[in-house]
């Protein structure tokens, strides 16, 4: 990884959302891993010249890492030794506490409002450095040069690229004498700091959705009146009409290359799934049955949606090649299974399931076609996954009220994210940026 | 699309039974809950601004006989009752709104010109997106009801709030049947 790239691409990202801030989403690890790996991330040293930091790096750093369910830091009362530079490592120590990897760093303030973060990442056993980076930051880069240093050290331990640097968007609602009075689409970190306004209306606001890139995202609004289908672009705030065609303008799902856009229209009557080339709008018809067919979620290969219709007399989940074919149906468990969405290895589908009772989230897994219930909410609801696979954010009912949560993909990490208002409908956003190579 | 149709014609037929009958029927929701849902809905359509737009209509309507500008505001008119009820996952109307029905449809025929909103809404449970659909499914059931009576397609508009547009924000029954619903939406009444 170039940090001088990392710096840059900081700069312009956190520049992109620079609107309304709003109050945080406060998370809560609901269930944590039993057998997560010990992990000592030493709380970083400070050179500056105000008293504390303007960000505690390593705890954002170990709480990314406990939020994963992979890894349990040890609190900084239970370390050995809190050494911030590598010759005052005593190996040994951490190892005897079962601590075989031990992170190490600084933040250190080089001019007014510019900082230097440097961490290194030590197997105790071996004795030797695994990682070492130095950031550049301004201040308020410094959280999302923490939740990079996270994902650099989650890749190293696990092989598996780290979600820490992501975004979630989602809706939020004001509530006044019993009415919804303003719909929110918002964007927040991935660990729910940093939220904040990307358009906000009297009318209802759902469904957003990210393009792959993650600069875009397309969403349902009602601000005329009936539902149209908007692109916004992120960094600017510019939106574009895409879709505002008679009846429904509904559930947007960027390709996996961009360029198309799969929605529901209803301009024949009946709901049906549509293909929007995106640099010409031409449409195309998907599907082509006189039933619900909506809540299209592309395979990612690009080849194939899988989506929710009513046809065979309740709401199931069929898959349908864009080359043609008939669509063949998924779901056969339960009278109600909806609202597909497919990890980013192409291996899983995450949805809404019930059986005349609580509506939870399911996963169907497409190599051995097993299905395992994940969530034990009554009202759970639009499943995301993260774009590493690790985990789905879904809204569910908490106390009387619409929350976010988080559940690892093996159901044995939970998590939620609430906010002052109701918030629903999550989407996760793609990684930011090609990984290191 | 099929399943609508067979609704509309045995709706139809229903209505026309209803019409032969000696007395107005009345039409109860479903649930005493919901009760409190239709009243809301009748005690603001008797606001000002309501009231200045249908004595717009008065001299039309009197030319069209029997019908007046009040029958929209009176509280003990079918015409008042413009919200109707359906079961979780269903568009099917039951036999309790199709007087309501029939008598907007009248109305609606003997004013050509006159053009109204079926809001089509659903539970908080289940999909957004195919409660989207679900609610667009439901308003149009009423509106071909309506057409089957003579009203013309140009004089409807369908839309489907799916389940953004709460009238109850409990999670509970008593809350969810009251907004699985279509509302029948006159200009300048609420």
């Amino acid at each position: 990884m170039n940090p001088r790239r990392l710096v840059r691409l900081a700069i312009l990202l956190l520049s992109a959302f620079a609107a309304t801030a709003q109050a945080a989403l406060n998370i809560t690890i609901t269930q944590g891993a039993i057998g997560a790996t010990p992990i000592g991330i030493v709380p970083f040293a400070w050179h500056g010249q105000t008293p504390q930091p303007p960000q505690k790096v390593g705890e954002i750093v170990a709480n990314d890492l406990r939020r994963s369910g992979l890894f349990a830091p040890l609190p900084p009362a239970k370390m050995p030794q809190r050494p911030t530079q590598p010759g005052n490592i005593q190996f040994n120590a951490w190892s005897q506490v079962g601590v075989s990897d031990v992170v190490i760093g600084g933040v250190e303030e080089t001019s007014p409002g510019q900082y230097s973060v440097r961490f290194q990442l030590f197997d105790t056993l071996q004795g030797q450095q695994l990682m070492g980076y130095t950031i550049r930051a301004t201040k308020v880069q410094l959280r999302r040069a923490a939740h990079r240093i996270s994902d650099l050290i989650y890749q190293k331990l696990t092989g598996q690229r780290g979600a820490f640097d992501t975004h979630i968007a989602y809706v939020s609602t004001e509530v006044k004498n019993e009415r919804i009075v303003r719909y929110r689409i918002m964007v927040a970190d991935a660990d729910g700091y940093n939220p904040h306004v990307v358009y906000s209306s009297p009318k209802p606001l759902s469904m957003p959705t990210w393009s792959p890139d993650g600069k875009y995202l397309a969403y349902v609004s009602f601000e005329a009146g009936h539902p149209q289908v908007y692109l916004q672009n992120l960094a600017t705030a510019k939106r574009e009409l895409i879709s505002n065609r008679p009846g429904l303008n509904s559930a947007p799902a960027f390709s996996p290359d961009g360029r198309k856009l799969a929605l529901t229209l209803s301009r024949h009557g009946d709901a049906e799934i549509f293909i929007m080339d995106l640099a010409t709008k031409k449409l195309t018809q998907f599907t082509h049955d006189a039933s619900i067919n909506t809540g299209a979620a592309w395979m990612p290969d690009g080849k194939s949606i899988v989506f929710t219709s009513d046809r065979g007399g309740s709401p199931q989940l069929y898959v349908k090649s864009l080359d043609g074919g008939s669509a063949q149906r998924l779901t056969f468990d339960g009278n109600y299974n909806a609202a597909p969405a497919v990890s980013p290895d192409g291996g899983k589908i995450a949805f809404v399931h019930s059986d005349q009772g609580a509506f939870r989230i399911a996963l169907l897994n497409l190599n051995s076609g097993q299905m395992q219930v994940v969530t034990k909410g009554q009202l759970d609801e639009s499943p995301s996954f993260a774009p590493n696979g690790s985990m789905v954010i879904y809204s569910t009912d908490y106390q009387g009220r619409s929350v976010l949560s988080a559940v690892s993909v093996d159901g044995r990490v939970r998590q939620r994210l609430s906010g002052p208002e109701n918030v629903s409908q999550p989407a996760w956003s793609p990684f930011g940026d090609q990984p290191a190579q | 699309m099929m399943r609508i149709y067979r609704v509309a014609v045995a709706a139809a037929f229903a209505v026309l039974l209803a019409a032969c009958a000696p007395t107005a029927q009345t039409v109860q929701p479903t649930t005493g809950a919901e009760n409190g849902a239709a009243g809301a809905g009748v005690a603001s359509s008797t606001t000002g601004q309501s009231q200045a737009g249908q004595a717009g209509q008065a001299s039309a309507l009197q030319n069209q006989g029997g019908l007046t500008a009040d029958q929209l505001n009176n509280p003990n008119s079918p015409l008042s009752k413009r919200t109707v009820y359906f079961a979780f996952d269903s568009s099917e109307i039951a036999q309790q709104y199709l007087s309501v029905i029939s008598a907007h449809a009248k109305y609606l025929a003997a004013h050509p010109n006159l053009h109204i909103k079926l809001e089509g809404n659903t539970d908080e449970r289940g999909s957004r997106a195919y409660n989207m659909a679900l609610g667009e499914r439901r308003a149009q059931a009423v509106a071909k009801l309506l057409e089957l009576q003579g009203v013309g397609p140009q004089q409807l508009s369908v839309i489907s709030y799916g389940e953004d547009n709460p009238v109850c924000l409990q999670h509970d029954e008593a809350c969810w049947s009251k907004n699985r619903r279509v509302n029948i939406v006159y200009p300048n009444a609420q």
